[in-house]
């Protein structure tokens, strides 16, 4: 086995030595994402092209090294915590929008553009790639691909996954494979692309990336519908589904997102069990507005207490920004303690929303647990903030019992996903067999297929190993 | 660390969701996790919970900040990543820990010379001629950067305030205002003097203080209440003053052609202080100068890279953060780059001659000094 110095030599003579660190303030500083897990790497570097990752990856398959790639570190799963002493691979470097094509209608990045930047560019052309996940701002392309990420806008446009065109990726031994290319159909063999969406870093590194763009919609309409009952709410979600409208976002915040919001922001929220927000789109005002009436009929319909209204595109910004920062502002919930990640991201069948969060509120009730509800709700996306204490032995029982119970519902009973949009990671990794039963051991296999050694990301996914619960990498104390 | 532990909730509640990165002009140049204020929350949480040492790495990516206060205003979880970093770093001096060497060494300076210079402090005000009062209800505090760095550009303020019958006295025995060891943490030195100058303004007979840099300004303003108590001055900035004696016709502005300035929000004015119109009103008011914005100005200002001790724990670092800057301001196709604060001026400088650029960078007392009818100037 390779010792840290050997392992630095080698970085260092690939990346060269100001983009390697083992300084023991970097390596903790690396050790975490947002999803409040850890675990130390042996050290960091920052590849700058794909030449320096292939390098990078076949002495790591060699030499049986674990490599963790990162992007942004905002994962909420832990699909950056680099479990096992991983070598953590910064992306930052490979931060470039190569090109930017209107006629094939498509973007060309490295992975280490940040949504945000990327938005920016394509905006001045009149295009947007679309997916807008609350962490925008800060999140890179990469990790969204890796994640399959998905957010506010995903009910209309998709998520990443439906607008990856192509890959570049390196895999574990250096070999550079394309999969997929400008085309934006084919149906020519297994689709490699779709594949490598969503696989947490466990599979390769993705060094360039071709996405479909979106031309930006030139109207909108926000309708913002207040609830005297949260059911009222959910089943309003569903009717609007049903009818054949399709909203651009449909989100749910609940009495307690509603109490956070107005203590924390100047801007105040009408109170009720819930509100929603409901924003139509399109490139015809009068499409835009035709909808926006019938959502409003229909809110009308299921006893909207009172309905806001706007079509200022400043204002809507201002509101929609607003729910991005919900899940930030979700801390005052918490306190000292830290999210119970693994009940973050659920999402059931649209129909299902109103009876599934009914029991899933039920349970939290029996077990005297605050949960506050909110997500992408049109598209059966629960978002749940409830917290334990890391540092007491019976919090993390009791929240680990929750979480199956929760996990045991929304799968077993309405056949829902374990993770809309935030992955697995290690955080859900123990409960992965609850919903991919069998076929896990087809993804093991595919893993083993690219990874034979199983050096990519170990950890994510329960693809190598399930733990025994979400709390296996918890901080520890670190000797410099 | 009990500076540190006040923190500890704060510290606990934070996301790890790198908004605050995002802005981070330090964040933006290295790209490293612990050079960001995420990064270094990180590193906190594991501090104050006993898990991570504040081994010498650890310290110094705690002052590898500008104090801009960006990640301030851009955490919705309301957190403070500054406050949380100033209270780290009065833990880690008080442990003995910190500060890291450079800023060691320019805090000893201070204490021996009342000056980061290293100059004696008769050289404070070698520049000033003209004979003032002993006393005055408002003084001018000159702050070190611009006697010692910049005499020429206080030569001018002075003949402006004269020309306009402003009546002022200086403080001849002014010492550091404490900036520098107050953002390092040093809390006992920075404390020692300010109440060195709160006695000199008391004797001067001084009720507002007037200072020509953004620095001092937001020290008396934010700090020194926290330090000597009461502290009852009233303060403001020289470009302030000087806007009041333009508009009220105390002096007289004349056209010399046109031309286009943008203004650098200094962070230590406009993000500490909340302080933006008064340096843009003045540049309005002078006939044929058109003010335009940069793309990030105001509260969005960039950051000139110069503030919280980085100019002397990484010069290069800090120097490479106003490049950035200059290219902003160099987008606007102004031909002067406008400040009001000593240290953003010679880090602007610094980068403008660096990037052999066109830009001029100067103090908003220059360019009023060259249009003014009575004294010359740039
Ligand atoms: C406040 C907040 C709000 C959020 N809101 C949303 C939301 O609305 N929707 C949503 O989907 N997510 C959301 N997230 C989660 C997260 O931001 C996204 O999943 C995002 O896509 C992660 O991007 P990243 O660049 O931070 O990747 P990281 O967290 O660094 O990594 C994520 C995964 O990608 C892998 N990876 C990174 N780069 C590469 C590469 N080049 N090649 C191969 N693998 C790579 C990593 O190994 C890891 O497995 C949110 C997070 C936060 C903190
Ligand atoms: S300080 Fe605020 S913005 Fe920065 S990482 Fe923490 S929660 Fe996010
Ligand atoms: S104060 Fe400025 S330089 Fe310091 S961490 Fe915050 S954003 Fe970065």
């Amino acid at each position: 086995m390779l010792g840290r110095d050997d392992i630095c030599r080698f970085l260092a003579s690939v990346v060269g030595e100001d983009d390697v660190s083992v300084n023991v303030a970097d390596l903790y500083a690396y050790s975490m994402d947002a999803s409040m897990r850890m675990s130390m790497p042996v050290a960091v570097a920052r590849p700058e092209n794909r030449e320096e990752v292939a390098e990078i990856l076949k002495w790591a398959d060699e030499n049986r090294v674990p490599i963790c790639p990162r992007g942004a570190g905002t994962s909420l799963s832990g699909q950056a915590v680099p479990v096992k002493g991983a070598v953590v691979l910064d992306m930052c470097k490979m931060d470039k929008i190569k090109e930017i094509d209107l006629e094939d209608r498509v973007a060309v990045v490295e992975p280490g553009v940040i949504y945000d930047d990327l938005n920016r560019e394509l905006g001045k052309l009149g295009y947007v790639f679309p997916p807008d996940p609350g962490s925008a701002i800060a999140c890179t392309v990469g990790g969204m691909v890796a994640n399959n990420a998905s957010g506010i806008r995903a009910l209309k446009y998709g998520a990443t996954v439906d607008h990856v065109l192509g890959l570049e990726v390196v895999l574990p031994g250096g070999e550079i494979i394309k999969v997929g290319g400008r085309v934006w159909k084919s149906s020519s063999g297994l689709n490699l692309t779709k594949l490598f969406v969503g696989s947490e870093g466990a599979l390769g590194i993705f060094t360039e990336i071709i996405l479909k763009i979106t031309p930006k919609p030139r109207h909108h309409g926000l309708t913002i519908p207040v609830f005297q009952k949260l059911e009222q709410a959910l089943e309003t979600t569903v009717e609007i589904m049903r009818r054949g409208i399709l909203p651009s976002a449909m989100e749910l915040i609940d009495d307690i997102c509603i109490m956070i919001i107005n203590n924390v922001l100047e801007e105040k929220l009408p109170m009720g069990e819930a509100l929603l927000f409901i924003e139509n789109d399109g490139y015809s005002k009068v499409t835009v507005e035709e909808e926006s009436r019938v959502v409003r009929k229909i809110c009308e319909e299921n006893g909207a207490q009172k309905i806001i209204y706007t079509t200022d595109a400043g204002r809507i910004e201002e509101l929609m920004r607003l729910r991005h920062t919900l899940a930030n502002m979700l801390s005052k919930l918490r306190g000292e303690n830290i999210p119970l990640n693994n009940v973050q991201d659920f999402a059931v069948p649209i129909g299902s929303i109103p009876e599934a969060v009914r029991e899933l509120k039920a349970v939290a009730q029996s077990h005297g647990r605050l949960m506050a509800i909110f997500g992408h709700i049109g598209d059966g996306n629960i978002h749940i903030g409830t917290a334990i204490n890391p540092w007491r032995e019976e919090d993390r029982k009791a929240g680990a019992e929750f979480a199956r119970k929760l996990a045991d519902i929304v799968v077993k009973k309405y056949g829902g996903t374990l993770s809309a949009e935030h992955g697995l990671g290690v955080t859900k990794a123990s409960l992965v067999e609850l919903e991919h039963g069998d076929t896990l051991e087809y993804m093991r296999a595919i893993k083993r297929v690219f990874d034979p050694h199983g050096i990519m990301n170990p950890g994510v996914m329960g693809l190598l190993e399930v733990p025994r619960d979400e709390f296996v990498y918890m901080p520890t104390r670190v000797v410099a | 660390m009990e500076e540190l532990e006040k923190f500890k909730t704060q510290i606990a509640m934070c996301n790890i969701c790198a908004w605050c990165r995002a802005k981070c002009p330090v964040y933006g140049i290295t790209k490293w996790e612990s050079e960001g204020p995420r990064g270094r929350m990180i590193l906190l949480r594991g501090v104050v919970y006993g898990l991570l040492e504040p081994t010498p790495d650890v310290v110094e990516k705690i002052y590898e900040c500008t104090s801009c206060a960006m990640c301030n205003i851009n955490c919705d979880a309301e957190i403070s990543p500054l406050d949380v970093m100033l209270g780290a770093r009065r833990a880690f001096s008080k442990a003995g820990v910190a500060p890291p060497s450079p800023n060691k060494k320019m805090d000893s300076r201070i204490v021996r010379d009342k000056n980061p210079y290293g100059a004696s402090q008769k050289e404070r005000f070698q520049w000033l001629n003209d004979p003032l009062p002993e006393r005055s209800d408002n003084v001018l505090f000159v702050g070190c950067v611009n006697a010692f760095r910049h005499p020429e550009t206080m030569k001018r303020a002075v003949s402006i305030l004269r020309a306009a019958g402003y009546e002022f006295t200086v403080l001849k025995d002014e010492v550091c205002c404490g900036m520098h060891p107050y953002w390092d943490g040093q809390t006992e030195l920075a404390k020692q003097l300010a109440e060195r100058n709160a006695a000199l303004f008391d004797k001067a007979g001084a009720s507002t203080i007037v200072t020509p840099c953004a620095g001092c300004y937001s020290t008396f303003l934010r700090s020194y209440p926290e330090l000597v108590g009461n502290f009852g001055f009233k303060i403001r900035h020289l470009s302030e003053v000087i806007r009041d004696i333009a508009k009220e016709g105390g002096i007289e502005l004349r056209r010399e052609g046109t031309v286009k300035v943008t203004y650098h929000d200094p962070c230590h004015l406009g993000r500490h202080c909340n302080f933006y119109d008064p340096p843009r009103e003045l540049i309005k008011l002078i006939p044929g100068v058109e003010l335009a914005e940069m793309e990030k100005s105001r509260a969005e200002a960039n950051c000139c890279g110069g503030g919280g001790g980085l100019f002397t724990l990484k010069p290069e670092l800090s120097v490479r953060i106003a490049e950035k800057r200059v290219r902003e301001a160099e987008a606007t196709g102004a031909k002067y780059l406008v400040t009001v604060c000593p240290l953003c001026r010679t880090n602007l400088d610094l980068a403008s001659k660096r990037l052999e650029s066109q830009l001029r960078v100067c103090d908003v007392v220059d360019l009023v000094a060259s249009r003014l009818k009575t004294a010359g100037g740039e």
